[in-house]
């Protein structure tokens, strides 16, 4: 049985708007195992994207515990959170968000310089990265002179580089055609494999959920099994 | 007397060049506010993020310092000859005898004013930085990258 890498117990967070309690998460739990790939689908705004954070440690739930590798992040320091958040936890949004202004090896690099790697180092991890997901030939080049699947192969590999137990990607392939995301996917599921780190998947599209192992959907703030 | 009025009015001067670095700097974080939010999410800590935008602000602030301090050193050194070249130019005589009892227009180069304006300028560019720096340093990853 594989280790267990990421899980949330009794997940609950509300908003309040207009002096009105808006409730986006009931007592959410989730298990994601190394090498396991989970996708979450539901409609726009019913939590997904707000869950996600939680488990990363971008926001904190009303009540509930998110463990990963068995490490409570809401009970850490704000920069032993920072430091846990680069080491074992990978992000990938649906919008690249690469930065404009550095070519594509460097914003791989960006989060082992975050991390305190060497400038020589990161390079090195940095460009295997690259070669991995294809993108080699295109390491000088800035984020505005790539594709959208390019991009967000870049993305990929800034996530992956510092070998992290869990990836968060939400709506990784919103913003490409169904061909590339199919790619975009199976790259992914083959990387995760390969590395045995765990995958949360939030997506529109059941036909790459049906890629993944589990599938969860998110309704009226309940997470519920997709048999 | 004269002399301390004179730096009260070079110092209003100077605080107008320092707002104008405040709301570059505020105008950089609203435009940067992804940017910051994926270097959180990417580990960096809210004192990584203070620490860019005081380095940025810092580096504008001493170019803008160091131009102007040698600007202003060259044309004191030389304000004579300048404004006798212009009146020659324009055929205009800007400092009359009979008006100003001279014709010319003088001018001593102080070191120690030098200074003490240099000093107060950098004082002023790291004080305008601070407030851009924290708010840059206060942004929330999750809130950020949810409305984009």
């Amino acid at each position: 049985m594989s280790s267990i890498i990421l899980s949330a117990a009794n997940i609950c967070k509300s908003y309040h708007e207009m002096n009105e309690k808006i409730t986006v998460l009931k007592e959410v739990n989730l298990t994601v195992h190394s090498g396991e790939m989970i996708a979450i689908i539901g409609a726009s705004g019913s939590g997904k994207s707000t869950l996600l954070h939680i488990l990363g440690g971008l926001a904190s739930p009303d009540s509930g515990v998110v463990l990963v590798e068995n490490q409570n992040m809401a009970t850490m320091q704000e920069r032993q959170r920072c430091h846990f958040r680069n080491r074992y936890l990978g992000f990938i949004y649906q919008f690249h968000h690469l930065l404009p202004e550095f070519s594509i090896l460097d914003n791989v690099c960006m989060p082992l310089w975050i991390g305190g790697v060497s400038s020589e180092h990161a390079k090195n991890q940095a460009l295997d990265m690259l070669e991995r997901v294809g993108l080699t030939a295109r390491r000088k080049h800035r984020m505005a002179e790539l594709s959208g699947g390019e991009r967000q192969r870049a993305a990929i590999a800034r996530a992956l580089v510092t070998g992290p137990r869990c990836i968060l990607a939400d709506e990784l392939t919103g913003n490409l055609d169904h061909a590339t995301a199919l790619n975009i996917v199976s790259l992914m599921k083959e990387l995760t494999r390969e590395t045995q780190a765990g995958m949360i998947l939030v997506t529109h599209d059941l036909s790459l959920a049906a890629m993944c192992h589990q599938r969860y959907t998110l309704r009226s703030g309940e997470l519920l099994i997709v048999e | 007397m004269e002399k301390t009025m004179m730096f009260f009015i070079l110092l209003l001067i100077i605080m107008i060049a320092v707002f104008n670095l405040v709301s570059m700097q505020v105008m950089l974080v609203n435009e940067k506010t992804s940017d910051i939010a994926i270097l959180r999410t990417l580990g960096a800590t809210s004192g990584m993020i203070m620490r860019i935008f005081l380095i940025q602000g810092g580096l504008i602030g001493t170019m803008g310092i160091f131009l102007g301090a040698m600007f202003g050193i060259v044309l004191a050194s030389h304000v004579t000859a300048v404004v006798n070249l212009l009146q020659n130019i324009f055929h205009i005589q800007f400092i009359s005898a009979d008006i100003y009892f001279l014709n010319y227009l003088p001018s001593k180069l102080l070191w120690s004013d030098v200074w003490h304006i240099v000093s107060v300028s950098l004082g002023l560019c790291f004080i305008a930085t601070l407030y851009p720096a924290y708010r840059a340093a206060q942004v929330q990853p999750a809130e950020a990258l949810r409305y984009e």
